[in-house]
């Protein structure tokens, strides 16, 4: 008898299991809605760390003394944590912002060897009038560059029902005068998050 | 009494054939043949073709993962291959909850049952592959990415990891290839504490000490053979050879019996081990000083295994000890079927043997200063043997080799 109701208890069980899986669902979330599943860097982070960022350069230093806007140029931010995280995605978002606030010119890292090749079949094909003039690229004032690094801390082993786990990162960002190397501006966006999940489940 | 014997072994049989999920097995088995033939790409070929026709079951995504992974490296697509290395770590970080319904499916069949999430080797060997597979891709600050999370496996799974060396200089290297220095002489410096043979990378981590402006450096130099140091200053650039060698570790099931029950566990058996020593030598067979660091595979797998044996003899004995009362409950009602249950529990007593097969042996790290001008390197391992073309020009970075005897 009993084990007829062991039987009967474990197909109840994978019934609710298996009626549990089918209720998929899919919402629109705002770009600027602060959404965390976990503690991992996500999209609501990248916002928070590139509009912080972009606040300080534009309020704190003010380059264009000469009445000129400087020329800035771009590197990639350097990935030092445990997450293949695209950092591009906050230099973009910077530089955006920048350019959209009027007070920076850019010129691109990323689309040199395009320019270079795309002048030299202007060179070899172009009607004259047309080809854009080589040697004539304008030159960076500033280098834009930074480091994203975090720390990652987890619970130590123990018995416990939850898992929890805290992630720290940091973004430091700096602009250096492409002539005197001298650092003209630093600052950085720090995150700090914790999380909890149950380490057991259905 | 013979129609319910003829179910009972059907049943019994189907039962076993979905636990032990021998489909998938010959689809890894026909892809492993291929690869071990010198054929990995018709090997991927294979497992897609099954993983396109839903031939793998869920629970074996990882080793889909992992075997696909391993043939694509071998194959030289390292972009491929590093993505079949980040969706096995995706598989293992999002399987990590203990699942109940997965657990009570063990305890009434075996651990087939569930998701293969690899013994904690496996998983430091996953991101070692990354590493591999991102640095010969041209993507270092990924592969530094892969070696902090494989310092956290390092950190998570302690001592049982200790002879992992080939991975922690791994580690090392890929911090210094993404110019991350402090980090890289940090993992040098925790490498050497594990090193029998305190010279086998001191040249590495001297360079490093130095470019961090650590005073310490100097100690590391007096270590390092003249021969080396002397070849080191030649000028020459570098190469860095990724060996592995022989087959690796499979496991196999041992069994416990008593009575007319049995209860199984898993534990690992030598395939072939790597054999021979290894040499380096120029093109005129001179021999070359070199810095090497070396895992076998086996006795580190054998030690991760060792270090979760509790769990997994404690879940066998309940295992046991649930089916015998099963039985003993159903034997009041129906005898026969009680036999014919006991049977199947009995055939279903199996131990799980999933594992990634297609590692070497024996990975090994090694780096050798060039000589100017140099345009072969001869890597010799026992009787066998291969020539690396350099390119003698070649003096800022490293040149990256992977070999497999």
């Amino acid at each position: 008898m009993k084990f007829k109701h062991l039987v009967g208890l474990s197909v109840a069980f994978a019934s609710v299991a298996g009626l549990g899986g089918c209720a998929a669902t899919t919402s629109s979330v705002s770009p600027g809605a602060d959404v965390h599943y976990d503690a991992h860097y996500d999209f609501s982070d990248k916002k928070r760390i590139a509009d912080d960022l972009t606040a300080s350069l534009l309020n704190t230093v003010d380059l264009s003394g000469s009445g000129v806007k400087p020329v800035l140029v771009v590197y990639p931010v350097a990935n030092e944590t445990a997450e293949h995280i695209s950092t591009s995605g906050i230099t973009d978002d910077i530089r955006l912002a920048l350019l959209r606030a009027g007070k920076y010119r850019f010129v691109s890292k990323t689309q040199r060897d395009n320019l270079m090749a795309e002048q030299a079949h202007q060179q070899a094909n172009g009607a004259a009038a047309s080809r854009a003039a080589v040697g004539q690229q304008m030159g960076a004032d500033f280098i834009l560059s930074g480091t994203l690094r975090s720390i990652e801390k987890q619970q130590v082993k123990q018995w416990r029902l939850n898992k929890k786990e805290m992630v720290y990162y940091s973004l430091n960002l700096e602009l250096t005068d492409l002539s005197s190397g001298e650092i003209t501006w630093a600052d950085k966006a720090e995150l700090a998050r914790e999380s909890s999940r149950p380490i057991i489940g259905w | 009494m013979l129609t319910c014997c003829k179910r009972g072994a059907r049943g019994a049989a189907l039962l076993l054939c979905l636990s032990l999920g021998g489909c998938a097995t010959a689809v890894f088995d026909e892809a492993r043949s291929h690869y071990y033939a010198g054929d990995p790409v018709a090997g991927v070929a294979v497992l897609d073709k099954a993983a396109a026709e839903e031939g793998i079951p869920a629970r074996d995504t990882l080793l889909l993962h992992l075997e696909r992974g391993l043939m694509l490296y071998r194959a030289g697509l390292f972009a491929e291959s590093a993505k079949a290395f980040l969706a096995a770590s995706d598989f293992i970080e999002q399987h990590q909850k203990i699942s109940v319904s997965g657990q009570a499916k063990t305890l009434l069949s075996n651990d087939w049952s569930t998701a293969y999430l690899g013994e904690y080797s496996e998983q430091l060997w996953t991101h070692s592959y990354a590493m591999m597979s991102f640095i010969r891709a041209g993507a270092p600050e990924s592969a530094a990415v892969e070696a902090r999370r494989a310092l956290q496996a390092l950190e998570t799974h302690g001592e049982s990891l200790d002879g992992a060396l080939f991975s922690r200089a791994l580690i090392a290297l890929s911090f210094e290839l993404a110019e991350q220095y402090n980090d890289a002489y940090v993992a040098y410096r925790q490498l050497h504490e594990l090193l029998p043979d305190a010279a086998s990378m001191a040249q590495a981590t001297y360079r490093m000490a130095q470019r961090v402006g650590s005073e310490s450096g100097e100690s590391w130099r007096e270590k390092v053979a003249p021969d080396l140091w002397t070849q080191y200053g030649l000028e020459g650039g570098e190469a860095i050879l990724f060996i592995s060698a022989g087959r690796g570790p499979r496991k196999h099931s041992g069994s416990i019996f008593y009575g007319s029950e049995r209860l199984s566990f898993p534990s690992y058996e030598l395939s072939s081990r790597a054999s021979g020593s290894l040499r380096l030598s120029d093109g005129q067979g001179q021999p070359l000083a070199v810095q090497r660091v070396s895992t076998d595979m086996s006795s580190v797998a054998q030690r991760t295994l060792d270090a979760r044996g509790k769990k997994v003899l404690a879940k066998a004995l309940l295992r046991g000890r649930l089916k015998h009362e099963l039985v003993n409950e159903l034997r009041d009602d129906n005898a026969a079927a009680a036999e014919v249950l006991n049977l199947v529990f009995f055939l279903l007593e199996e131990a799980d043997t999933r594992g990634w097969e297609s590692l070497p042996a024996r990975l090994t790290l090694v780096r050798v200063p060039l000589a100017p001008q140099q345009q072969i390197l001869r890597v010799q391992l026992g009787e066998q043997s291969v020539e690396l073309a350099l390119d003698p020009d070649e003096r800022d970075l490293p040149q990256l080799f992977s070999v497999h005897f």
